[in-house]
């Protein structure tokens, strides 16, 4: 229960962080950054709340590879 | 292999050995998952797509949209997520009181934030913004609308899951419903952290 708190006060302020930096201007660093933050929210929440840290590396693998993707469309665009 | 009894199940059948391969919750709901990050990753990529063939009219939407109110829902659905790692820890640890207030403080996270949801709604339609307004408020309902729908299942299935950690049906020995319904709850999770950003932040 330790580590899932960690983890839920990470994400809780990675998710204020990007709020906050969407209003600054340097769009371009806050996209990147907001992106990246999405990134590793997603991965955090896949890997500790879903406990895929526990099975195989095939799945983590799998999930993190659709977000790559995902992601590099959003960035594509 | 039989569970030690219990006041409530005397005797509780042998359950039948998971596979060692299978992800967390099982293999049907991972594919869901996959198949529901698919189907919004699409959505998402017509969004950016129609963003950059109508930008103005895209900025111009995603700036009508209420960035507080939808960092709230965030909030909520984090902890939400947060509850239901930790009711699925007590629960395999056989602490099934804590495992029911967890569940349900997670329940209450997923309605909070479909009451946010209506609140969000309600204030568009007040100023006449529908679904038909433009390209951007048809993707922004569409998607969101979707998601919301996603999560109230997924409140429907906590809450299925929180009577049978009540009757004692779901405990250490057997709670492999409760998992996979919380590999459901933490997707809903995992769409929102992409939807938010890319709907209201970007």
């Amino acid at each position: 229960m330790k580590a899932n708190t960690v983890v839920w006060i990470v994400l809780m302020m990675l998710t204020y962080a990007g709020f906050a930096l969407s209003h600054v201007n340097g769009a371009g660093k806050a996209t990147a950054f907001i992106l990246a933050a999405a990134g590793l929210k997603f991965a955090l929440v896949g890997w500790q709340f879903m406990d895929l840290r526990k099975s195989l590396m095939l799945w983590s693998a799998a999930l993190f590879g659709l977000l790559g993707v995902i992601l590099g469309v959003v960035a594509f665009f | 292999m039989t569970s030690e009894p219990s006041a409530s199940h005397p005797t509780v059948p042998a359950l039948p050995e998971r596979e060692a391969w299978e992800p967390p919750g099982g293999i049907l709901i991972w594919g869901l998952v996959f198949l529901e990050l698919v189907t919004f990753g699409a959505g998402f990529g017509v969004f950016m797509a129609q963003g950059r063939e109508h930008a103005a009219a895209f900025e111009q939407g995603r700036e009508m949209l209420n960035q507080p109110l939808a960092l709230a829902n965030t909030f909520m659905l984090l902890t939400g997520g947060w509850c239901m790692a930790n009711a699925l820890v007590a629960l395999r640890g056989n602490r099934r009181r804590p495992a029911l207030i967890w569940i349900t403080t997670a329940i209450a996270t997923g309605l909070f934030f479909l009451v946010l949801k209506v609140v969000e709604y309600a204030e568009k339609f007040q100023h006449g913004i529908g679904f038909g307004e433009d390209t951007f408020f048809t993707l922004y309902y569409a998607l969101t609308g979707f998601h919301a729908v996603h999560v109230l299942v997924a409140v429907v299935l906590l809450s299925f899951m929180a009577f049978g950690i009540r009757s004692g049906r779901y405990h250490a020995a057997d709670h492999f419903d409760v998992a996979s319904s919380g590999i459901f709850w933490h997707m809903c999770d995992l769409i929102w952290l992409l939807l938010f950003p890319i709907l209201y932040l970007l």
